[in-house]
């Protein structure tokens, strides 16, 4: 079995069409690394624009200055602090929703300060709204609610209202409600760069997920197309283990290349920002967020629903393949399920769609989702939207694989 | 060891690809004769189990070869008529892959590999990638991986294509050496190819057996059909209409015909000695005697 399961990598990676797709995958995914170093920029105190090392080291000065807890009390003053900023002659320009601060006060306030700043309007957005930090200066001090109480009030508002047509069932509030109440407030904050550079890279494997697809179209196909069927479905094992070995080199090779990409995001994410911030709290980054997880913790779950998602997509393909006659049919259909997500937006009235379109692949990929309140109830037992795709993912790559075997024994030659 | 195919059918859609094919193989060697399309290579396929015949059974040993699986495959050596190749692998590395989808041990593939590269006259190119090979090369590999596990029945389509007289001879005589304590069944159309090693002829002709028997026996069904004349162009003319020829050659103003019929085509004709190749062209003529 080893033998032959060494035989079928070695069919893989020695094909010309999967090195150069190999490459390709691999390419991409150095080159949104490099575009993510080298296109990231922020205004330093003085309205310099800095990039590179210096964004890094500048960026770790400013969490330095904010780390720690964000109380109740800190929360007001922050409040307080900004009032104050746009109420001083000379930082702020215009009115209302027009009004900005100065250029200069921009760079030296507001920047630093972003992230707290629009962390805390957001609470005070009413639910499905984001004001994006206008709200700030009309909230009064004496009246708002404490900062954690109005971020309850206001989970609990959404978990009422639904979104769309869906509506929270009595499980899916209950699940929520609990899992709100595991997260440790107040929101510890610190550098953290790395961890949401990564959440924000993550998207990009979907990209690797296409390469392996493009890959993995020829593992029965190309069987049929040269002509090696007839061999092998002749030998004593062409119609056993073969097809685990098939299957297993077909995983491996999609495990490896999975794994290089996800190191080269690794490298870029933590390697060149830093891996500080991974006992933070995924609220230090997604301060809405329902989740009870520190960072490298969400990052991991992340990670494993990638792998999931290839796998399932190798699987997904191996059967096809298996099925069809070659492999641009098999490219077809993957490459359709692939990328018509992509021309499909979400619905303002349909929640089971969503709750579907959220499945497929792209947008699954795309997003973490750890700042959605998203879940599948299933009677009492409810999944959050990242363990809904593990679990269907992990199920789809454990239900398909077997019909691939199938249909490759069930084969007759043409 | 017996092979038995039982009112064995194909179809495709309308078409009878083998039509009811009654017969049995034993030990020895079995050249499947016919024209394209006359259902040689679909039988073949059905015999090795990659094609479902769409009625009857075939079995081996009284058991049905689906019904053995593993125990049936391990015992067949298969040379398809398009052999399917990696180009990126080397000749060595796709006959120790074909060795391990046979179970053979890693150890004695080597050992088998080794000495069937060289029966084969490939051991020089050994590591050398298959895309770089000749079509001869390509079928000799072909041959040296259908017999790597030493098959008990060795299945072979069209296994000369490709090859040159040379590569021919040495093909046939290695079959000839293996032949005995097996089936080996081999289709062609190259009748010298079988004339020399086959046991037994097969005539195949629209999905039937139209013949079958020694050379000797399916030759001797046609003495006194095959006749030779030397006549002159205009005469020649007139029989070629007539008749079916299976040789013509011009000698200065005179043609010399060796023609397959039933009755004395011409007054000077002489019979002479039929071989295997004017049964061929007797049985697959397109036209009856009197066109």
């Amino acid at each position: 079995m080893g033998s032959l399961i060494k035989f079928e990598f070695r069919k893989i990676y020695k094909k010309r069409m999967n090195l150069v797709v190999c490459c390709i995958t691999i390419f991409l995914i150095v080159a949104f690394g490099i575009a993510n170093i080298v296109q990231t920029y922020t205004y330093n105190e003085k309205g310099d624009t800095i990039s590179g090392r210096a964004y890094v080291k500048y960026k770790k000065q400013i969490a330095k200055k904010l780390e720690g807890q964000l109380t109740n009390e800190k929360a007001k003053d922050v409040i307080a602090e900004y009032q104050n900023m746009v109420a001083t002659p000379g930082y702020y320009e215009g009115e209302g929703e027009d009004g900005h601060f100065t250029d200069e006060v921009y760079c030296s306030y507001f920047i630093p300060h972003r992230q707290i700043l629009l962390d805390i309007a957001h609470v005070y957005d009413e639910p499905g709204a984001q004001t994006w930090g206008s709200n700030l200066n009309k909230l009064s001090l004496n009246d708002i609610k404490p900062l954690y109480e109005a971020k309850k009030n206001r989970f609990q508002m959404i978990l009422e209202a639904g979104s769309g047509d869906w509506n929270y069932t009595a499980a899916e509030k209950q699940y929520w409600t609990k899992q709100y109440d595991k997260i440790a407030e107040p929101v510890t904050y610190g550098y953290a760069e790395g961890w949401s550079t990564w959440f924000a890279m993550a998207g990009f494997f979907f990209y690797v997920l296409v390469g392996i697809f493009i890959i993995m179209s020829t593992v029965y196909a190309g069987e049929y197309e040269q002509k090696a069927d007839h061999i092998i479905l002749t030998t004593k094992y062409g119609k056993s283990k073969v097809i685990a070995a098939k299957n297993i080199a077909a995983f491996l090779y999609g495990f490896l290349l999975s794994t290089a990409c996800m190191l080269i995001m690794a490298l870029v994410c933590f390697g060149w920002y830093g891996a500080e911030g991974a006992s933070l709290p995924v609220q230090s980054i997604y301060f809405q967020s329902t989740y009870p997880l520190t960072n490298v913790q969400a990052v991991l779950l992340y990670v494993i629903m990638c792998y999931l998602a290839s796998f399932m997509m190798i699987a997904m393909t191996l059967w096809l393949s298996a099925r069809m006659k070659n492999g641009l049919s098999v490219l077809a259909v993957m490459l359709l399920l692939a990328f018509v997500p992509i021309f499909m937006n979400e619905s303002m009235t349909n929640g089971v769609y969503n709750h579907i379109l959220a499945l497929l692949p792209y947008n699954a990929i795309l997003d973490g989702g750890y700042n959605k309140i998203l879940s599948y109830p299933f009677g009492s037992c409810v999944l959050n939207y990242m363990n809904m795709r593990i679990a269907l993912y992990l199920i789809l790559a454990a239900v398909i694989i077997p019909f691939a075997g199938c249909a490759f024994c069930r084969h007759e030659v043409q | 060891m017996k092979l038995t195919l039982e009112q064995t059918t194909k179809c495709y859609g309308d078409k009878i690809a083998v039509d009811h094919l009654n017969t049995t193989f034993e030990n020895g060697v079995y050249g499947l004769l016919g024209a394209n399309g006359a259902g040689k290579t679909t039988l073949m396929r059905m015999i090795c189990g990659i094609l479902s015949p769409t009625s009857g059974a075939i079995q081996y040993d009284e058991q049905d070869i689906t019904s053995m699986g593993e125990e049936y495959r391990e015992l067949l050596g298969y040379l398809p008529q398009d052999f399917g190749y990696y180009p990126e692998f080397e000749a060595k590395e796709f006959m120790l892959y074909i060795a391990a989808l046979k179970g053979i041990p890693p150890m004695m593939a080597r050992r088998k590999t080794k000495e069937l590269l060289e029966l084969v006259g490939l051991s020089q190119v050994a590591r050398k990638k298959i895309k770089t090979f000749s079509g001869g090369m390509k079928q000799r590999l072909g041959i040296a991986q259908a017999m790597l596990n030493d098959p008990k029945i060795l299945v072979l389509d069209e296994p000369t294509a490709g090859l040159d007289p040379k590569e021919r001879v040495r093909f046939r005589n290695l079959i000839s050496d293996v032949a005995s304590e097996r089936i080996v069944i081999l289709s062609t159309h190259i009748v010298s190819d079988v004339e020399y090693i086959a046991d037994q002829i097969m005539l195949m002709r629209g999905g039937c057996i139209v013949a079958i028997g020694t050379v000797e026996e399916l030759v001797e069904t046609i003495a006194g059909k095959v006749w030779e004349v030397v006549t002159d162009r205009c005469n020649a003319d007139a029989l070629c209409g007539k008749y079916d020829i299976i040789n013509l050659r011009h000698e200065q103003d005179m043609v010399e015909l060796r023609i397959a019929c039933d009755g004395k085509p011409d007054e000077d004709a002489q019979p002479v000695t039929p071989t295997l190749e004017d049964l061929y062209l007797y049985e697959f003529r397109e036209t009856t005697e009197v066109k």
